[in-house]
């Protein structure tokens, strides 16, 4: 099972979305790492067929997605960034609507939403309406909803906003098992999310895909890089200019900065263990910091 | 799937206010004995806001419930759910046109008190009329939907329509000149035949059969295209 991306370029108005974004995908779970328009959304809808590239083509099996049509849609689940579901219908109604779309028999549609709707821990309230459920209960009936046809490729666009931790670790233990026949494609800005269960990660920047590799090959790549040190408050505009920051904590009247520098950028810094927040800072940077330190 | 997409209909809001209020209404008018007329103004006005207000959000719901790019991924959720949608805009119309003509009849044979030819309104008024109010109210649901696909839009939908809608009622349509841009707007835009108008029964049938031909042709044909520029159908 093979999904490739050739050379697939996007484009609105004056605008690159995406720009010759090239890769293969075979099963596992990816990554998708980005600040903020870097063209994560776009990519997973081009994948799931729902827009067109501008350029470029996409195989499944060598073969080319939009002329399989129904037959690829059939095997595509999707979870978008924005998912609300219909709010006059209770959750058991909304999957079983979605089932029959997908093309689940009655028999099978009952017997599969009633499992997914244990899996997603939203059993209990199956019989209140949507209008009625939390940002995380919804976020849970679109996961529900995508996994209802047993996808073989399965891209799901932030599924971890608006979950508390124990549904973050309760979808990451359902991804982690279901990722064994499956290519299973997740963006999220949570990137411990992303250091947990992905296989590899895939870095895009300004619609580019500047890296594909494993979480463990980019976080070797930053070892002996990573610092963390004690500052003076009035100290910290100075190193947010000069080097990239990844956390700042204040600690009493100093503040502990980590830092992300090929020199050892103080005589005090201690090396430290390289995170995924570490390397998202070096390859975006990090607007936050930046805002905080001036 | 048809189970479905009634099912959404059925669920909106806006059913029991304004199939109450159409009742309250007739009601309203029994009392002061003018039940023939009812149909001519109000009572078509409620059908045409229940096609634009409850109908026609069908086809957009899925956007304001963002809900649209799931419905787009799944198998059946292009071409076979806008035929099914359609299917059901026309029964759901059929359905209301049936309840608010049953309430009519209903209302004739029991507050009747002899001012109305109940014979003669039954079987030449009526039955000639039933068509064309079913005809024209199924006609203007899918229009209106072809226009909400089009626009991505509820209020836009609504405004166009209930603009293109409310002609027959500006207008005086013995005061205009046969084939005129202005007697199209009157005579073409549904409200004609939902009036219960005996349109088809005039000597100009022919014209108004082609020019609603046309006019459905061409909006289905231009909401096939633009579906499938956007790549969802």
């Amino acid at each position: 099972m093979i999904l490739k991306i050739e050379n697939v370029t996007h484009q609105f108005k004056n605008f690159s979305a995406l720009k010759n974004v090239n890769c293969e995908l075979s099963p596992g779970i990816y990554g998708l790492l980005g600040p903020n328009g870097a063209g994560k959304s776009t990519l997973m809808r081009i994948l799931v067929d729902v827009i067109l590239p501008t350029k470029g083509r996409l195989f499944y099996n060598n073969k080319e997605i939009t002329t399989l049509g129904a037959r690829y849609r059939e095997i595509v689940g999707y979870l978008p960034q924005e998912f609300h579901g219909y709010s006059n219908f209770t959750a058991e109604e909304f999957l079983k609507y979605v089932a029959n779309l997908k093309g689940l028999d009655q028999k099978n549609a009952q017997s599969r939403v009633q499992q997914l709707l244990e899996l997603v821990g939203l059993a209990e309230v199956k019989r209140k309406k949507i209008k009625g459920f939390s940002g995380g209960m919804k976020r849970r009936v679109g996961i529900a909803q995508a996994l209802l046809n047993d996808p073989e490729i399965l891209i799901l666009d932030e599924p971890t906003s608006g979950l508390d931790p124990s549904e973050r670790i309760r979808l990451r233990g359902i991804l982690t098992k279901l990722s064994k026949n499956k290519i299973i494609i997740l963006s999220t800005h949570i990137v411990s999310d992303i250091e947990y269960v992905a296989d590899e990660v895939l870095l895009l920047k300004d619609g580019e895909l500047i890296e594909k590799a494993p979480p463990s090959k980019l976080l070797n790549n930053l070892l002996d890089q990573v610092w963390e040190m004690q500052i003076r408050e009035e100290e910290l505009a100075k190193y947010s200019t000069s080097y990239a920051i990844s956390n700042i904590h204040q600690q009493g009247s100093k503040i502990e900065i980590r830092i992300i520098s090929q020199e050892k950028p103080h005589r005090s810094a201690e090396k430290v263990n390289p995170r995924m927040e570490d390397i998202y800072v070096y390859y975006f940077g990090s607007r936050e910091s930046n805002a905080i330190c001036q | 799937m048809l189970r479905w997409e009634i099912k959404k209909l059925t669920r909106n809001v806006w059913n029991i206010p304004i199939i109450t209020s159409v009742i309250c209404l007739w009601g309203i008018m029994l009392y002061f004995s003018t039940q023939a007329r009812f149909w001519y103004i109000l009572g078509s006005l409620a059908l045409g806001f229940i096609i634009l207000f409850i109908s026609t959000r069908l086809f957009i719901l899925d956007e304001e419930e963002k809900v649209s790019e799931v419905i787009l991924t799944t198998k059946y959720g292009r071409w076979n759910l806008l035929f099914q949608r359609v299917m059901t805009a026309g029964i759901y119309t059929t359905g209301i046109v049936i309840l608010f003509l049953f309430i009519q009849v209903i209302g004739v044979l029991l507050f009747n008190r002899n001012e109305i030819d109940v014979h003669e309104l039954l079987t030449v008024h009526f039955l000639k009329g039933c068509l064309l109010v079913w005809g024209g109210s199924v006609l203007f649901s899918v229009f209106t939907a072809c226009l909400c696909t089009i626009f991505k839009s509820h209020g836009v939908t609504a405004i166009l329509s209930g603009i293109l809608f409310g002609m027959t009622y500006i207008l005086r349509g013995n005061l205009l000149q046969q084939y005129s841009f202005e007697w199209f707007l009157e005579k073409g835009l549904f409200s004609y035949l939902i009036r219960g108008e005996n349109g088809l029964f005039e000597p100009q049938w022919v014209v108004i059969i082609v020019w609603y031909v046309f006019l459905m042709v061409s909006m289905i044909t231009i909401t096939i295209i633009i579906q499938f520029r956007r790549h969802e159908i």
